[in-house]
């Protein structure tokens, strides 16, 4: 304690002395009492951030600098028409600072608590995970929508250059900023995962693609991007279904970033199933009734999510979790099958998901003819879906980094895929592919290439007994962690018993 | 009011074949202060830390006030406050605003908010420090800031995860003086530490936990009273006149050993530990005509209580080990 005070050293008395002026309260009314403790900390902290000032600085720079040149230009030689060059410079700068360079700021959100053992200070405040991990996003959304609104006047400027659509860059900015929040849900939930090759290469990845869309897909064709999202049309009801799914997605990562650090006894997956199986029913129906092909997707892309939750949670939990479920007796024990924490009750939740699945597409399909296609994708995916969590049952029972190894092992699936899909345009023998169709991911493009009138059912059958293999596995895994519920339960009657 | 301000019974946590915590129960009574003492990897964190709800155990329980920690983690959090081993703070945050933050997490409102951080910034000298940066303090301050962390909710139980470690001794007493302070105002602290010495002065008790199980519960004086891992004490004896006189006088006298001769007598080891024996060695030294101006027993210090006890626990194993099987029925 170098700057301590002597008078506390050598004796005990009055810890303050008279003549130190009081602390400079007046500076923590900077936020008002309403707002969420996290938010007041992420936000004194963010903004003070080099690269939140910087971004922020360059963009209003880079902006004014080409609103100038393109305002002289444009008076020089008293032609029309820069308007649009203007909008898709301001786009393309507004979409690189929020859908790539905000996002990335979220990698290390959680990740540092964790290493800094500050995350357990957190949790013994009245703070829950979940409030942890919102604080952290909307503090970086907010910073986000700061940077929208320092754009607006660019925006309204560049209307006197003409050719202006008012509400489809209206439009388009919305859409951005809700891809922005959710690419940042991804990464603040992600930037949990203990491992760091995942926390960063997927982030990483995502912005690289992220720049790429940006500078070369979105703004040589802004008005063909806007004209998707206009009313009165088609792929309005698309826009609709794509933005729910993007809400999705951002609630299911950072929420999955919760349960990451929330204390084992606060039960996080039971919420987190019910919404998923939510939207996982809501969506097929509704999108069902615009293309059966989307719904499909659309619900196969929340199993995917949910999937990758359920199947690698930690297993073990504290029996107080059991407590809520055991006021229902029988019934609620058998609910706590499904909805208890853990990769083992997540094997049975999994179950419950395909055979709902199945009992949509027999509302809808039959097994024959084109539908036929619908089962064999069906049923790839569900094989690819449980494969990494079949292969970890069998070398790496007792992970500690499930999460870690089930996307890492996915990556090395749909790599493989890549491989065999090149693979299959220089093989004369196309039948020597079937080998590897142990691994599901390599079944995708395979069925692409083989899929004849002849061999549809046997193709079919296939994808749906590997993925059948692959869930007795899991299965197998999960009975022991099964049988611990058992346990656990009974401890927890007997505990209420004794304490009643 | 409970009996105890912490009681834990049977606590048991495993991670996967490790047994970090094995058996453990002990009580710690309302406004003591008690030292976890125990070698680096013993259990002490994984017991502070299901005493903070920070983990749960395999089996067993654990009661701050009487109430279950594992049932009831929010309203045990409300009774404690926590300070870890180690923590990192805050980037681009000043040492009030880290204050307002927890104090604001707490759900401390406008005036109160303020009234609580002005009385945990005086209490532990952290004014001063208001506008640094909360990155940039010493060790020291650090954890003064955290103890202030701790305090902002009043807890009744202060549950502190080798506070001293890494301190210089300056701001080690600053701390035991802070510590002191506490207890006085009837607070209770479970505290671990390896400094051993200094828990011997701040603390009502001391708990000994080796290999995940508690090897000793007493308080600091009986420990440095106590004797030695074969059961004997020492003493300091000084006579008039030779010194080997004492020296020659042990030869004579079976339950009495010379440990080493000094300048002006010896210091002896007296083979069992029992005041009533020592007064009679005393009495007998004297009538045999050695002219005695000193003779008091040595104090041990708690590292050697610490490693006799051990020494005694590997012992009475190294004795399981060697007997033979007896079977019954």
């Amino acid at each position: 304690m170098d700057d301590a005070n002597p008078a506390l050293v050598s004796a005990p008395g009055p810890a303050l002395p008279p003549d130190l002026p009081p602390p400079p309260l007046e500076r923590i009314n900077d936020f008002p009492d309403g707002i969420s403790p996290m938010l007041v900390k992420e936000l004194r902290q963010g903004l003070r951030t080099y690269t939140f000032v910087i971004l922020f600085l360059v963009l209003q720079g880079l902006l004014a600098l080409v609103l100038m040149t393109t305002g002289a230009a444009t008076s020089a030689s008293s032609s029309g028409g820069a308007g649009d060059l203007v909008s898709q410079i301001i786009f393309c700068f507004f979409s690189l600072a929020v859908l790539v360079i905000q996002p990335l700021r979220g990698v290390s959100a959680i990740s540092l608590e964790i290493k800094q053992n500050t995350i357990d200070l957190m949790v013994l405040t009245r703070l829950s995970a979940w409030r942890i991990v919102w604080g952290k996003w909307c503090s970086i959304v907010s910073q986000s929508a700061l940077i929208l609104l320092a754009i607006l006047p660019y925006l309204i400027l560049r209307y006197f250059f003409g050719g202006m659509q008012l509400f489809a860059e209206l439009f388009l900015m919305l859409y951005i900023f809700i891809i922005s929040g959710t690419l940042t849900a991804i990464t603040v939930g992600l930037s949990a995962v203990p491992s760091v090759l995942i926390r960063g290469m997927i982030p990483i990845a995502g912005a690289i693609a992220m720049s790429i869309f940006v500078l070369w897909g979105l703004t040589p064709s802004l008005y063909v991007f806007v004209g998707y999202l206009l009313p009165s049309s088609h792929e309005f009801l698309g826009a609709i279904g794509f933005l729910a799914l993007t809400l999705y997605i951002g609630y299911f990562f950072l929420d999955m970033g919760a349960s990451m650090i929330a204390p084992a006894a606060e039960n996080r997956a039971t919420r987190k199933r019910l919404i998923g199986l939510g939207v996982f029913t809501v969506s097929y129906w509704i999108l069902q009734a615009m293309d059966p092909d989307i719904a499909l997707a659309g619900a196969l892309v929340v199993m995917a999510l949910i999937s990758l939750d359920i199947l690698t949670e930690r297993a073990d939990f504290p029996r107080i979790v059991c407590g809520p479920f055991l006021r229902f007796g029988t019934l609620g024990r058998l609910v706590g099958r499904l909805l208890y924490p853990g990769y083992a009750s997540g094997a049975l939740f999994f179950a419950f998901l395909t055979v709902l699945l199945v009992v949509f597409l027999m509302l809808q399909t039959k097994l024959q003819g084109p539908a036929l296609r619908i089962w064999a994708t069906t049923g790839t995916s569900i094989a690819v879906m449980i494969f990494p969590a079949a292969i970890m049952q069998l070398f790496a029972r007792k992970s500690t980094q499930r999460f870690s190894l089930y996307i890492s092992l996915q990556l090395i699936c749909f790599t493989l895929a890549i491989i065999f899909s090149a693979l299959f345009d220089y093989l004369t023998d196309k039948t020597l592919l079937w080998i590897f169709c142990p691994i599901p991911t390599v079944l995708v493009p395979l069925i692409d290439e083989v899929w004849t009138a002849g061999n549809q059912l046997t193709i079919t059958f296939v994808t749906w007994v590997l993925a059948g293999l692959y869930y007795l596995l899991v299965l197998a895994g999960a009975l022991p962690h099964l049988g611990r519920m058992s346990r656990l339960e009974n401890e927890q009657l007997h505990r209420e018993d004794f304490q009643s | 009011m409970s009996e105890h301000a912490i009681s834990v019974r049977n606590l048991f946590r495993y991670f996967g074949t490790l047994k970090a915590v094995d058996g453990v129960s002990f009580d710690v009574p309302h406004g003591s202060v008690c030292g976890f003492v125990g070698a680096n990897g013993a259990g002490k964190t994984t017991a502070m830390r299901i005493l903070a709800t920070l983990d749960y155990p395999t089996m067993g329980g654990a009661e701050i006030c009487g109430i279950n920690v594992v049932n009831h983690p929010d309203k045990v959090r409300s009774l404690i406050g926590w300070m870890p081993d180690h923590f990192g703070n805050y980037e681009h945050m000043t040492v009030l605003e880290y204050l307002d933050f927890y104090a604001r997490a707490l759900g401390y409102r406008g005036a109160e908010r303020r009234a609580r951080i002005e009385e945990v910034m005086a209490f532990a000298d952290l004014v001063p420090l208001a506008d640094r940066l909360s990155n940039k303090l010493s060790k020291g301050m650090t954890q003064r800031l955290c103890l202030g962390r701790a305090l902002i909710h009043d807890p009744q139980i202060l549950i502190m995860d080798e506070p001293a470690a890494g301190l210089d001794p300056r701001a080690r007493v600053e701390l035991k003086h802070l510590i002191r302070l506490l207890a006085e105002e009837g607070k209770t602290i479970f505290i671990s530490s390896h400094i051993l010495s200094e828990l011997g002065e701040m603390c009502d008790s001391l708990l000994f936990i080796n290999a995940g199980r508690i090897v000793h519960h007493g308080d600091a004086e009986s420990l440095m009273q106590g004797s030695d891992a074969a059961g004997g004490a020492y003493y300091d004896v000084q006579v008039l006149g030779n010194p080997q006189a004492v020296s020659d006088w042990v030869v004579l006298n079976p339950d009495v050993e010379v440990a080493e001769s000094r300048k002006r007598g010896s210091r002896i080891r007296i083979t069992v530990n029992d005041p009533e024996k020592s007064a009679e060695i005393l009495r007998r030294m004297i009538r045999d005509g050695l002219q005695v101006v000193e003779f008091h027993r040595e104090q041990r210090n708690l590292e050697d209580a610490f490693i006799d006890i051990l020494g005694k626990i590997e012992q009475s194993n190294a004795q399981a080990a060697v007997l033979p099987v007896t079977h019954h029925g």
